[in-house]
């Protein structure tokens, strides 16, 4: 497997430190935007969290978007190609 | 009484590969239907070239660390024509993975992976590969 040889991503990091305080801190499936390594809003459906996010004077195609509870592997094989 | 086939395509490609069309949908009512490689094996439900990413993502979601180097993640939202689903999924940006799909044919621009494909019912035969809605029937 390749490694990842860029440098990471602010939220990307940021969300791997804060996933288990999220996942405490928020009922399972709540939204949540990430942005300059903080949770910046969180709503109860993407598109309440979008709206949020956009009252703040925020993109939110710029902000790291993700869900609490929700796993998301940090590895993977895409099994039938390569 | 049958239940009527939505999406059925005859293999294409070499070697020969399923495959189904899928909308993206994008800010403007900007829609790109795309021709994408099923595969059933593929934990991930969408993976796109690193440009339709850019075009359709309404938001980042987590990266993940692939045998094709590192996908980056992205909220995209999708239709199936035919099959009742029209949503937001966890989509996967991957210019080498597009590429792979492209030496069986040309015309894919990506995969659609087992979480999407469980949308609907898939299945196959010896000319044909297809998706349709969820039977009432279903175990």
């Amino acid at each position: 497997m390749k490694r990842m040889n860029a440098k990471p991503d602010k939220n990307q990091v940021a969300f791997r430190k804060m996933k288990a305080t999220i996942d405490e801190s928020y009922s399972k499936g709540r939204f949540l935007a990430i942005g300059g390594g903080q949770i910046v809003a969180d709503a109860a459906s993407f598109d309440e969290l979008a709206s949020r996010v956009r009252n703040l004077g925020k993109n939110p195609k710029e902000m790291l978007i993700v869900q609490a509870g929700i796993e998301y592997p940090e590895t993977g094989i895409v099994l039938a190609q390569d | 009484m049958a239940h009527p086939l939505n999406r059925r395509n005859l293999y294409k490609g070499i070697p020969s590969r399923p495959w189904l069309r899928l909308r993206l949908l994008g800010e403007n009512g900007l829609i790109r239907e795309l021709q994408l490689l099923a595969d059933t094996g593929n934990p991930f439900p969408l993976i796109i070239s690193s440009t339709n990413m850019a075009r359709f993502r309404e938001g980042f979601s987590p990266d993940i660390e692939t045998n094709f180097g590192v996908m980056k993640g992205g909220w995209i939202r999708v239709a199936i024509p035919g099959l009742d689903f029209n949503g937001r999924v966890l989509g996967y940006a991957s210019d080498a993975a597009v590429w792979s799909a492209k030496r069986s044919h040309s015309d894919f621009e990506g995969l659609i992976g087992l979480p999407l494909l469980r949308k609907g019912e898939y299945g196959g035969n010896a000319r044909w590969f297809w998706l349709r809605s969820l039977s009432r029937r279903s175990p």
